[in-house]
């Protein structure tokens, strides 16, 4: 098990990659592309913790906008009544993973199809609780007037944003390339092969999916803080159970517990259309045919793409396995 | 061979499904270091006899006990902790790990430390014979080496009974001879075995003591030497 190895080859490549992506941003983005960077971050943060729970559990998560929603109001409301934001993704943190714990032991029996609907639920009911708690939450009309990192988002302060958020998104996948490297994350590799080889072996698989839920949870409410005190300004909208399936789909496309096909995934089917100021519905529409033929022809997501381009630009560029003749290339007398 | 304590025992075990008996007060013993084979014709409640034992099914009536203690309605991972090992009917690795990591997890999951883990599954991967083909995928080795790795898999945690859910099926008679080898040097070592299997001759060659059930009733119980002659084992199954 050369743990180092696969954590360095995992976590390198994507966080080379953020760094490009924060760096372009500082360097060339205006007030309107920085804000695009800023939310592309929290997107990339929210599909890493998806892609970490699908990827590892082999089960379904429905309920990440639920958990990015729940880091965000508590965030906020703990913020408007004195706490200093600098201790906001902290409490996001918290409140992701406490709600996660929650909803992990309630699921603890649940698997396939069966908890991706009630996750799904899960999802529904805190989008309604946030529309409904009107005492707390202020119902539909939101949360004015949160306390934000450096103000609103200017010429001025549009650095800082993009080098927390996206220092942030690389805290987060190297926290979960770790993770997925360490005996809790070979445990889940385990139940997510063979459940009951992997319950023969001692493990249970309650426990394993609840952490699992947990950590997928604690990266959102993470997002969620970070959010608020950009924003400064919340409603349940944002908070959809849409927002949690196109989450999920956008996990998928990259490439299920692929790192760098999360990140990749995230620029391409959430940055790019909100540089190009694609309207949501053709966005919405343009992701669902790519969707589509993403399962047909590569199920696997871009990193499937990326791992055939590599091998094909070796043997194209550098000739490796040019020189050795077999079975299929070599034509017979 | 047993040293007469007991180390698995099944009492008046018996399992309805919807009407259905699969089994009907079935109790047996298995010492220490014995080797029992379970035999009987298909439907006869053998599978339904190993996930009461490995608890994979905790809804029968009656009681298990391994080494003394019941653990009738102990769920599945705590059973291998307290040194219950099994493998399955079909070879159950894990198909993304290499044969090396599928042992290796096993004994990280027993809690030993990395270094530890690693050199147990170094030792249980030889011991079974698989050392040459340690870093190649489960999935892309040959079924009889599959099963010698679940084997190693399944020793890595040292256990004081493993249960075998039909290790021989789909293996090549060289195959089959050298599972059987592994087996009987590990009981050697002072493993304890209860397996089901349809190669009788195997089970009859390795075994020390034979259990056959018959439409989920236990129609024999005895040495090897002597389940050809009972004419009830004839008539239902060996005949």
């Amino acid at each position: 098990m050369n743990g180092s190895r696969r954590f360095l080859a995992s976590f390198l490549p994507a966080a080379a990659l953020c760094a490009v992506v924060a760096l372009a941003a500082l360097l060339f983005a205006d007030a309107y592309l920085a804000q695009v960077a800023f939310l592309t971050g929290i997107t990339v943060i929210l599909v890493l913790g998806e892609s970490f729970a699908v990827g590892n559990m082999g089960q379904l998560l429905m309920c990440q906008a639920g958990f990015y929603g729940i880091g965000a109001y508590v965030s906020a409301l703990l913020e408007m009544h004195g706490m200093p934001p600098y201790l906001a993704p902290a409490v996001g943190i918290t409140c992701g993973a406490v709600s996660g714990l929650v909803v992990g032991l309630a699921a603890t029996r649940i698997r396939g199809h069966y908890l991706a609907i009630v996750t799904l639920a899960i999802g529904v009911i805190v989008e309604e609780l946030l529309n409904n708690l009107q005492g707390i939450t202020n119902g539909p009309i939101g949360l004015v007037g949160v306390p934000t990192f450096f103000g609103p988002l200017n010429a001025g302060n549009q650095a800082d944003y993009i080098v927390v958020v996206w220092g942030a998104v690389i805290v987060v996948l190297g926290c979960l390339a770790l993770l997925r490297e360490s005996r809790f994350g070979w445990f889940l590799r385990a139940i997510r092969d063979s459940e009951a080889a992997a319950e023969s072996i001692g493990l249970r698989i309650g426990t394993y999916q609840v952490a699992t839920v947990t950590v997928a949870a604690a990266v959102a409410g993470l997002a969620g803080a970070l959010y608020t005190n950009y924003a400064g300004l919340l409603v349940p909208d944002l908070f959809s159970y849409g927002l949690s399936a196109q989450i999920l789909a956008t996990a998928v496309l990259g490439g299920i517990n692929s790192f760098g096909g999360a990140v990749v995934s995230s620029l391409v089917f959430n940055g790019v259309p909100q540089m190009a100021q694609v309207t949501a519905f053709y966005q919405y529409l343009i992701f669902g045919v790519v969707l589509i033929v993403m399962m047909q022809f590569a199920p696997r997501g871009l990193s499937q793409i990326g791992v055939y381009a590599v091998s094909l630009a070796r043997r194209r560029l550098l000739g490796w396995g040019a020189g050795q003749p077999n079975a299929a290339t070599v034509r017979r007398p | 061979m047993s040293t007469g304590a007991v180390a698995l025992g099944a009492e008046r075990v018996s399992r309805e499904f919807g009407g259905v008996q699969a089994l009907k007060d079935v109790s047996f013993a298995v010492g220490e270091a014995e080797i029992v084979g379970l035999i009987g014709p298909n439907g006869a409640g053998k599978t339904t006899v190993l996930n009461a034992i490995t608890g994979v099914d905790t809804a029968f009536s009656g009681r298990i006990t391994f080494r003394g203690q019941d653990v009738s309605r102990v769920p599945a991972p705590v059973r291998a902790r307290l040194g219950m090992a099994r493998t399955f009917q079909r070879a159950s690795l894990f198909p993304s790990m290499s044969c090396f990591e599928n042992v290796a997890v096993a004994a990280l999951a027993a809690g030993l430390s990395q270094t530890e883990a690693r050199r147990r599954a170094e030792e249980a991967v030889e011991r079974v014979g698989a050392g040459a083909v340690a870093q190649r995928l489960a999935a892309e080795v040959p079924l009889g080496t599959q099963r010698l790795v679940e084997i190693a898999r399944a020793i890595v945690r040292r256990p004081t009974l493993m249960v075998l859910d039909e290790p021989l099926s789909g293996l090549e008679e060289a195959e089959v001879e050298r599972v059987c080898r592994v087996i009987q040097e590990l009981n050697a070592a002072g493993l304890a075995f209860l397996w089901v299997e349809h190669n009788t001759r195997a089970v009859l060659a390795i075994s020390h003591r034979v259990i056959v059930l018959d439409l989920g009733r236990k129609i024999f119980d005895g040495g090897v030497d002597q389940v050809g002659e009972a004419k009830e084992v004839l008539d239902a199954y060996l005949g």
